[in-house]
């Protein structure tokens, strides 16, 4: 469908009603529709341009686009934010806490009944999740100086509750295993 | 929550010992059944909580607010300018040193390149909404001890702390302003060059946000590079650091690169039609 | 489903241990169907539209204008936009007619009508009227401190000059009441009306001295001064 040639269909000039319509349609800066827009005139009307193919410039032009996939973190020496990739496997422990997409450590705080109750959620655990619970229940318990605390375990999801917010505590336990 | 292994057990033997659950056996939790029915005849009825004549019985209440009479506390103060101007407030959705760090960490952003809105936008977990008045991001001061990364950054807005945690790791840090035509360009580049349109040029700024920009304090993008210079030596006199000598760096080239204050994007020039599929330009001939 | 399978060690006491990883690979996303295995269909029961199809095989969908949108200049550009070189449209309507431009510019004319210097100048002169106003308030304040001493002073004089005034009649009605006592020779009611008149008639009489007084100070002022001007 070219811009100069006349289009097959005979559609006819607008008028009268049509006219009053399209023009209550062309506010420029609010909107952006279809009927805002003008038919394609005869092509002198338009500017003379050139088209480059392949230019020096289009390195800049490949920068703005994003990746398709989440890239992989590069190994450096030292992370200053704090984050570690990820160097256990599961075999010492019996469990395997995966890493999410984004390479994060999967804890999470979930709070209910209006931020009154507050949930430490860890995810994505495969493998012995009772030992972990084991674990990780005896981290916070040392964190509470002794008291017990609660746990909820759903081994099909792979995920741990527990009460409170222990999140910034779990998710260095499991930096500290490697996970 | 101390008993709960106690009561579980509790709750198990109990289960061996009571009878197979039938309807007979059930009943509901006290108070947690309301009884639906309506107020119909003598006792059931009666006066339907409406009281005894008056207007009250008679259904014939007051607009909410009415003080019988004398000028109701809502009608009281005539101004009450709580929303005035807000659709002209600018927004700037903060960004913390932390998370930037983080993002160089995980290797999301690309510090060989100057990274602006759009690098941060490419990353996929910044997202900026020009049409609820937000203006860029701003650098906010969250985790800027630990800040350790040599970086060409671009934001909005920036404290003078945020400034010299990143000139102190030999970076550079510029604040410039993007109209929301602009805005809206730059969170999304790829779907605006799938529009077929030359790229604009970016608006000055407005009068309110003018002195922001020109101030080599807040290191603006209209400001002077020589005034922005000698404040980066006071801000590092000021913080305490050796000012590291960004033309001994390798990297100068990239850490000097900046936009014109008309520009988009890097390298690109504004009436420019970016054609992703044929991987062409196509600029206006010169006459 | 991203599956990257992990190392494992032989001799596991657990036993064959798996763990996924939910972390992307970096080649794009596998899918179910083997791409070299060639299908060929045998009828296309999709169902849909052919300029659905092409929009999935990635070309332009109509070839031909099927609507007055078709015509227009955002569709076209469009078009451009997504498929490039094979929509058959030709970039300059892209940038627009003259009369456009010349539109746009008016536009940009009425919605950003100052330049920089411009902005730069009436930022000034604002600054600087504020600066002045605040000047002004603080000279008019130090010019007021400097008179305060003077003022306190001032106000300091009436209020003894008051008392002292006040202090005088009540010393003075004493003195007139003391006399007529004496005059009177033994105690008498004050409020008695002899007293009274006595009172009164004193009074007048310590009026008339002190005009006198008065009448004499001025009139040695006066002979001062005629001798002053004389001499």
């Amino acid at each position: 469908m070219a811009g100069s040639t006349k289009v097959i269909l005979n559609i006819p000039r607008l008028t009268g009603l049509k006219q009053f319509m399209r023009s209550l349609h062309t506010d420029y800066a609010r909107l952006s529709s279809f009927r805002s827009s003008s038919e394609v005139k005869p092509l002198e009307q338009y500017p003379e341009v050139e088209v480059l193919h392949n230019p020096p410039e289009w390195k800049y032009v490949e920068r703005l686009l994003p990746p398709r996939t989440v890239p992989q973190p590069v190994e450096k020496s030292e992370y200053p934010s704090g984050w570690q990739p990820q160097t256990a496997n599961g075999e010492e422990s019996g469990y395997f806490v995966a890493r999410t997409k984004n390479h994060m450590v999967p804890v999470y705080l979930n709070t209910r009944f209006r931020g009154q109750r507050r949930l430490t959620i860890v995810r994505y655990i495969q493998g012995d999740i009772w030992a972990l619970e084991r674990d990780l229940r005896q981290v916070v318990e040392q964190a509470r100086n002794g008291k017990l605390c609660a746990t909820r375990v759903n081994e099909l999801s792979g995920q741990i509750h527990i009460h409170g917010d222990y999140v910034d505590l779990l998710r260095e336990h499991l930096k500290s295993k490697g996970f | 929550m101390a008993h709960l292994r106690e009561s579980t057990d509790k709750a198990l033997k109990l289960l061996r010992t009571l009878p197979r659950v039938q309807i007979g056996n059930l009943r509901p939790n006290p108070n947690s059944k309301q009884n639906d029915k309506r107020g119909r005849a003598q006792h059931g009825g009666d006066k339907h909580g409406a009281g005894n004549k008056g207007s009250g019985q008679r259904q014939n209440f007051m607009r909410l607010g009415y003080e019988t009479g004398n000028q109701p506390f809502y009608l009281r103060f005539p101004y009450e300018p709580y929303y005035k101007g807000h659709h002209m407030r600018r927004e700037y959705p903060p960004i913390s040193m932390l998370q930037l760090q983080v993002l160089i960490d995980t290797n999301r952003i690309d510090i060989s390149q100057p990274i602006d809105i759009a690098t941060l936008c490419n990353s996929g977990l910044m997202s900026l909404k020009p049409a609820e008045l937000q203006y860029g991001f701003q650098l906010t001061d969250d985790g800027l001890d630990n800040f350790k990364a040599k970086i060409n950054i671009e934001v909005q807005h920036a404290s003078e702390a945020v400034i010299a945690a990143v000139e102190r790791n030999g970076g550079v840090i510029r604040t410039a302003y993007y109209d929301p035509r602009s805005l809206h360009i730059l969170s999304n580049p790829k779907k605006w060059f799938e529009k077929g349109l030359p790229i604009p040029q970016r608006m000055l700024p407005p009068q309110d946000a003018v002195e922001y920009y020109t101030d080599a304090k807040n290191r603006g993008y209209l400001a002077n590079p020589e005034e922005i210079s000698k404040e980066r030596l006071v801000l590092a006199q000021k913080y305490g650091y050796e000012l590291p000598r960004i033309e001994d760096d390798a990297n100068y080239k990239m850490l000097t690169a900046a936009k014109d204050a008309r520009q988009l994007f890097h390298g690109l020039e504004p009436g420019w039609l970016i054609n992703l599929v044929d991987k062409t330009i196509v600029k206006l001939k010169a006459t | 489903m991203n599956i990257h399978k992990l190392g494992i060690s032989t001799g596991s006491a657990i036993g064959r241990a798996r763990y996924f990883s939910s972390v992307a690979k970096p080649e794009l996303p596998a899918s179910f169907v083997k791409d070299d295995v060639e299908y060929v269909p045998e009828r296309d029961k999709s169902g849909l539209r052919q300029q659905h199809k092409n929009v999935l095989h990635e070309t332009l969908p109509y070839n031909e204008a099927h609507s007055w949108i078709h015509l227009t200049e955002k569709y076209q550009r469009n078009m451009y936009g997504r498929y490039g070189s094979k929509s058959n449209v030709n970039p300059q309507i892209c940038f627009g007619t003259l009369a456009e431009r010349t539109k746009a510019q008016q536009r940009e004319s009425i919605t950003q009508p100052e330049t920089l210097p411009e902005l730069l100048e009436k930022l000034r002169i604002r600054k600087a009227a504020k600066q002045a106003a605040i000047n002004e308030r603080e000279e008019s304040i130090q010019k007021k401190l400097e008179k305060l001493d003077q003022w306190k002073a001032e106000l300091n004089a009436k209020v003894e000059k008051r008392k002292a005034d006040a202090a005088a009649a009540i010393q003075r009605k004493e003195r007139l009441i003391e006399e007529v006592r004496r005059h009177f020779g033994f105690k008498v009611d004050v409020r008695d009306e002899r007293f009274k008149e006595m009172l009164e008639q004193k009074e007048k009489e310590d009026k008339r001295k002190q005009k006198e007084a008065k009448r004499k100070v001025k009139e040695e002022k006066m002979m001062a001064k005629l001798v002053q001007q004389t001499s």
